[in-house]
Order: structure tokens, then C-alpha cells, then sequence
């Protein structure tokens, strides 16, 4: 009930398929998605294990209350070793596809090993094969996979994850995209399918899903409904999206600008959300077309998008004259202000391309703003790129690079391999703002002091999902506080990324009344308190993971740019990220060691002293 | 009376009143007004959690109704905007 009860794993190496009941222990302790997708891979893979080598699993997972009509609850979860990491990566994913493969009978699909020739996978309901793709979608981008897996098989209702050109090669910011531009895209989960020689995974369900209390859950989803449709937050997602954060960033100064060299833009106006609604000179259409919603979900934050024909970027290339996704923040952020480009067609295209070739959006943005900085100061030339100016702001470089990285051709497998790869392989590796390996997301840390210490101390390197002291860090040029803020908030993200809902919808709901939804879905009896400590025990597993990786309290940190460079301008200004003044409290109330490890104590309440 | 520059920003200018059709413009404020009067002759309700800044600094939820404005004062308004 709620649960399937079913895992199906895939041994690619042996070509084996076997039916696996859902281990029902781990899924009370550890809900499901993001927590039991974890739990899996700490019980079976070795955290030394190179994360590109066969011994590194690939878990697709679905929440309980994925495909239930639970509102937002469509999402599943990419676990695995991180190709950009090495350490523990979890990526969520929206759109179709988690709900269908739910809808297939399935709560996880596991895949072990490697295949000795590119394959793809069909599941419907279950009957499972593994298919040939060389000759038919290997090679092929994101787009035409889709294209061509549901010309093959005839049946719209597939619902396909795959990988792009980029996975293929093993970008080590690869994504695992679905739906054509959704994607399960950081810590590089699709160069570790690409490295598993597994091109795609077609789904079809028609099985359907179960709750334990259909009535407690319908009245519960009803009431959360209520409570979402109307509300403020999901209206604004509605109609102007993620983009507008771009505004809030920019007017408060944690606008993460010519790789953190500032933290404001001056041409953040040709970028912003209002000019991606201000129709264009050339053909009166604007930017915004449309925006789209994932299975379930009535918020609708997706953007789909047109580019102006004439731009330089696609006047030849009439497959772009049409409507595709959009500029969210993350992506605007990163191959607009991160690379100080204020061509919002180039934005989209470079945008367009990441979701055609699978690539994630920020680590592209932040790994070119790196080389733009590498070339600015003369380290990397027109010899390293066959000729073309890396310069700050150069939209023709952004178009390029997208292409280039895209295609892991030329330059591109440079920045393919990441700001930390390319930074150290260029002997600056200060210049890489990454943390973990993983790329900035669009807050610099010097005015929010709270996402600094997020960043620093997520278990998958730099993000701003793991927490959201959004609220404080807008109110607080401070680092008082912050360290509760943000471990209540990483616990909390923890086990709702384990549900199957979407974070988006807890802009309008309070805990509560995502876990009554759970409490009709599920059986036994879910409290607040019991939510949270289940994210508490989902947090502390993947820290283990990681320690085991071999990270440490050294890894727990933010690039030396914003920590000893000031902010040059707003809230933050003259402030640095202070990073020392928050940890040792972020430990203790952590309940682990000054050398950041979870004591004996804090591993044993969790029931985590056998991990 | 002083007047202080009022910007909404990611905000519908159609949620307030005295501003322009960009959200921005100058609005009155009596002396020795509180950044709290002033969304309130916008029309925006002091107590609701949008984030503010005057002069470029934050000024928190619990502040705005001793927060005393100056003229030419500079306030900003944001939505309680979170992800991206």
C-alpha cells in the first residue's frame, strides 16, 4: 500500500532480470525515493568503488506516494555513486516517467554492472526486456531517442529516461534526462548509465497504484489541494516561474556573477523573467510561451519556450524555429550571469542544448564560467580552443561551448570534466566554485550565509535543494542561527524527497500535510516526529556513505573566493562567507564529532549502528 | 512628510497601489514613518512575509514597524521566493 512491494533489478553485465520484494524494514525506516534508493546502494556497493566502474549500481526510485494522485506526486529519484562527485548522489526528477515506471508495478528499479553492447530497457508492467540500441538510438541525442523508441514501439504512453550524447561519453556532468526536458540532473547520474552502456529506459504502466486508507488519504490530498492551488507561491510559480528569482538575487547581491567575481549583473534586465515575457522586435513573440506541468501536478512550474529565428545561434538550424523547455533560474543563472552573457536567445539555446545532449545546466554554466576566468587571465587560450574567445559576456562562446560540451567534442571535453577537473588540470584549481566537485547553484554565499553552510556541508557537493534557509538568509546578512536553520531543513528535504512529491509544493505546505497524505497511504503511523527522523536517518546514512568514500571535515567547505574575497556589493557587501563560525555548532547539533563524524550515540538512536 | 523610492521586485505591480505599471516609483511617507507605514500606503500588508531591504540592507519581518524611514530612502520588496 503505497508502497508496491516490488524492486526490479537488472544485472546489464549477465543480461539477468529478477523480481525482487520491496525490503519492507528499510521502506518503514526509510520511506522510499531519496531515503530507500540510499539504502540500497550503501547495503550493496562499495563507496571506494570507482564511480564509472561496473560495481557502481544506478537505482531509479519512486516514493509511496508517487502515482498515487498525491498533489506534485509524480517525482522519482537517481541514486548512485556520483560520476562528478565520488560521492553519494541523489537527483530528482519531475515529468512522467517516475510515475509510469510506478504505475509499471515497480516502487525501484536497480541496475548492476555493464553491458557489453549499448542496450535499452522496456518495461511494461511486467514484462521486461533489454534491447539492442546500436544501429537505432546510441549515438543519437536525447530528442531523437524519444522520438525514435516511441516510433519503434508505436505506443505514446512510453515514458522514456535516457541519456544524451553527453552521458555516452561519460561528461562528468552528464544528466539522466526524461520527457525531453526534465531532468535528474546533478552529480552526474547520466555518465554513470552512459558508463553502464544503457541508453534509455521506456516505461509503461497501466497496474496502477494503492492506499492503505483511501479515505484518510483522498480527504488529506484534498485538503492539501486546498491548500496549494489557491496559495501565493504556486501562483507565482504558475505565471512567472523559477526565473524570477533572477530579480531577487540580483537586487539583494547573491547573484553568482562572472564566476563569483560579483555578485550583481549589470545586464541582469535583458535576462530577467520580464524580458523572457516581453515580446521580441523581429516577430512580436515572446520568449515565454506557456508554462507545463509534471504527472500530478498543479503548480506548473516548467517554461516552454521560442527563440527568435534570426539569432545567430539557429538562423540556420530550423529544428530550434519551434517550441521547446524553457529558462528556469538554475539555468538562466548559470549561462547568464555566472558567464556574464545578457543574450537571452543564447541563454536559451545553450539552455536547449543541455537538455538535448543531457547535460546539467549549472555545472555547463559554472564550468564555462571557469574556463571564460582561465582565459581572461591567459591560462587558457585559442590554442586550447581551436580559436574561438572564451570572453566574459561573449554569446557566441556560450553558444559554442553548449555545442561543443554537448557533443564531447574539441575544448568541450574539457569543460566536460567540471570546474574542479578543469580548474586543477589548469593548475588553478581556486578558481573552481564547486564544493564536493559539484557546481555552485545561483546564491552566493557571502549575503546567505545559511546556503553557504548548505552548500558546504550537502552530502552530494553544492546545492540548493539539500536546504532552504531561503527565508533567513533574505532577512540575515548574519552566520547567528544558521546552523539549526539549516539541519532542520536538511532533514526535512531529506524525507520529503523520499515521498515522491515534489519540495516545491512545501512553498505552500507545512510538513504536516504532506504527512497526512502519507498516513492515508500508508500503513502503520506517521507523525511529524517520525518524518523527521527518518530525513535525520537518511542524512546521516549518506554522510556515512560519503565518510567511507573517504571525504572528511576537510570536504565540508566553500571555494577561498568567498571566503576571503568580499562581496563587492549589496546586502553582503564586505562580508565574507564564514564558513569556521558556523560548522562547529552544525556538527553539535548534529550529534556528531568536531571532526564531523556521527558519534556512536547519534548513529545508534538513528538505528544506523550497523551501517 | 518624506518620500522614500519603493520597487517591487518579482511582485505584480497589480498587488499594489501608487506605483508605476514596473512596480517602482516614489511614495509619501508621514516624518518619522516606518518602513511598515509605508507598505502599507502600497497597499502591501506589513505582516505578510515578503522580504525587504532599505538602502540595500535586509530588514527582517519583526523590524519593519520600528524601522523609521529617511527621506530619500531606497525600499525594495520580494516575494518569499524560494528554489530555483
Amino acid at each position: 500500500m503505497g508502497w508496491q512491494g516490488n524492486v526490479l533489478r537488472v544485472n546489464l553485465t549477465r543480461g539477468e532480470i529478477i523480481r525482487e520484494p520491496l525490503n519492507m524494514e528499510w521502506a518503514e525506516t526509510y520511506i522510499g525515493q531519496r531515503g530507500l534508493g540510499s539504502k540500497y546502494l550503501t547495503e550493496e556497493v562499495d563507496p571506494m568503488v570507482d564511480a564509472l566502474a561496473p560495481e557502481n549500481n544506478l537505482i531509479f526510485a519512486t516514493g509511496p506516494l508517487t502515482a498515487t494522485g498525491a498533489s506534485t506526486g509524480g517525482r522519482y529519484s537517481v541514486i548512485t555513486k556520483g560520476a562528478l562527485t565520488n560521492a553519494i548522489a541523489c537527483s530528482n526528477s519531475g515529468g512522467q516517467f517516475g510515475a509510469f515506471l510506478k504505475l509499471a508495478g515497480w516502487d525501484m528499479l536497480i541496475l548492476e554492472g555493464k553491458s557489453p553492447e549499448p542496450v535499452y530497457l522496456l518495461i511494461k508492467n511486467d514484462k521486461i526486456e533489454i534491447l539492442p540500441a546500436t544501429d537505432f538510438i546510441w549515438g543519437e541525442t536525447v530528442w531523437e531517442t524519444e522520438d525514435r523508441i516511441h516510433a519503434k514501439h508505436q505506443n505514446p504512453n512510453l515514458k522514456i529516461a535516457s541519456i544524451g550524447i553527453s552521458g555516452e561519453n561519460l561528461c562528468r556532468f552528464a544528466c539522466v534526462m526524461n520527457d525531453r526536458d526534465r531532468a535528474a540532473g546533478r552529480s552526474g547520474v547520466g555518465a554513470v548509465m552512459g558508463s553502464k552502456n544503457l541508453k534509455a529506459i521506456a516505461a509503461y504502466g497501466s497496474v496502477g497504484t494503492k492506499v492503505a486508507n483511501p479515505k484518510e488519504f483522498m480527504e488529506a490530498n484534498a485538503a492539501a489541494r486546498a491548500k496549494l492551488d489557491p496559495s501565493a507561491p504556486r501562483k507565482r510559480l504558475s505565471t512567472i516561474g523559477t526565473h524570477a528569482m533572477l530579480d531577487v538575487t540580483n537586487s539583494y547581491g547573491s547573484l553568482p556573477t562572472l564566476n563569483c567575481r560579483a555578485v550583481q549583473f549589470e545586464g541582469a534586465a535583458k535576462v530577467n523573467v520580464k524580458a523572457a515575457h516581453a515580446p521580441r522586435r523581429s516577430d512580436g513573440r515572446a520568449n515565454v510561451q506557456a508554462n507545463k506541468a509534471c504527472f500530478a501536478c498543479s503548480i506548473g512550474c516548467g517554461r516552454i519556450a521560442t527563440m527568435d529565428k534570426n539569432h545567430f545561434s539557429i538562423k540556420d538550424k530550423p529544428q530550434y524555429h519551434t517550441s521547446m523547455g524553457g529558462l528556469e533560474y538554475e539555468s538562466i543563472f548559470a549561462v547568464g550571469p555566472m558567464c556574464g552573457v545578457d543574450d537571452i536567445d543564447a541563454a536559451t539555446y545553450a539552455s536547449a542544448l543541455c537538455n538535448e545532449h543531457g547535460m546539467d545546466p549549472i555545472s555547463f554554466g559554472v564550468s564555462l564560467a571557469a574556463a571564460m576566468e582561465l582565459y581572461d587571465i591567459g591560462v587558457i587560450t585559442k590554442e586550447h580552443t581551436g580559436g574561438m574567445a572564451l570572453d566574459f559576456g561573449s554569446a557566441e562562446a556560450l553558444c559554442w561551448a553548449a555545442e561543443v560540451t554537448g557533443t564531447s567534442t574539441g575544448f568541450g571535453k574539457d569543460i566536460g570534466l567540471g570546474a574542479k577537473r578543469l580548474c586543477e588540470k589548469y593548475g588553478h584549481p581556486e578558481l573552481s566554485m564547486t564544493v564536493k566537485g559539484q557546481e555552485f547553484p545561483g546564491y552566493d554565499p557571502r549575503a546567505m550565509q545559511g546556503m553557504g553552510l548548505a552548500y558546504a556541508t550537502s552530502n552530494r557537493g553544492a546545492c540548493h535543494l539539500r536546504a532552504s534557509p531561503f527565508a533567513d538568509d533574505f532577512a540575515h546578512v548574519r552566520t547567528e542561527g544558521k546552523a539549526e536553520i539549516v539541519k532542520t531543513s536538511q532533514d526535512r528535504n531529506a524525507a520529503w524527497d523520499s515521498t515522491g512529491v515534489c519540495l516545491f509544493a512545501g512553498n505552500a505546505w507545512e510538513i504536516e500535510d504532506l504527512v497526512a497524505q502519507l498516513a492515508g497511504a500508508l500503513p502503520g503511523s506517521w507523525s511529524k516526529d517520525r518524518f523527521m527522523e527518518a530525513g535525520e536517518r537518511i542524512w546521516n546514512l549518506e554522510r556515512m556513505f560519503n565518510m567511507n568514500a573517504g571525504f572528511t571535515k576537510a570536504d565540508d567547505t566553500l571555494p577561498k573566493r568567498v571566503m576571503e574575497e568580499p562581496a563587492p556589493s549589496g546586502a553582503g557587501k564586505g562580508k565574507v562567507a564564514e564558513i569556521g563560525k558556523m560548522l562547529p555548532e552544525y556538527y553539535e547539533l548534529r550529534g556528531w564529532t568536531p571532526d564531523g563524524e556521527p558519534t556512536t550515540q547519534t548513529k545508534s538512536r538513528l538505528g544506523l549502528a550497523g551501517a | 512628510m518624506i518620500t522614500v523610492g519603493f520597487q517591487l521586485v518579482s511582485i505584480d505591480p497589480s498587488e499594489a497601489k501608487g506605483l508605476g505599471k514596473d512596480g517602482v516609483g516614489e511614495i509619501p511617507v508621514k516624518d518619522g514613518g516606518t518602513l511598515a507605514d509605508a507598505m502599507k500606503m502600497v497597499g502591501l500588508l506589513a505582516g505578510e512575509p515578503y522580504m525587504t531591504m532599505v538602502n540595500g540592507n535586509p530588514v527582517p519581518l519583526e523590524n519593519r514597524d520600528t524601522k523609521v524611514l529617511s527621506d530619500g530612502d531606497q525600499v525594495v520588496v520580494f516575494p518569499p521566493i524560494e528554489g530555483g
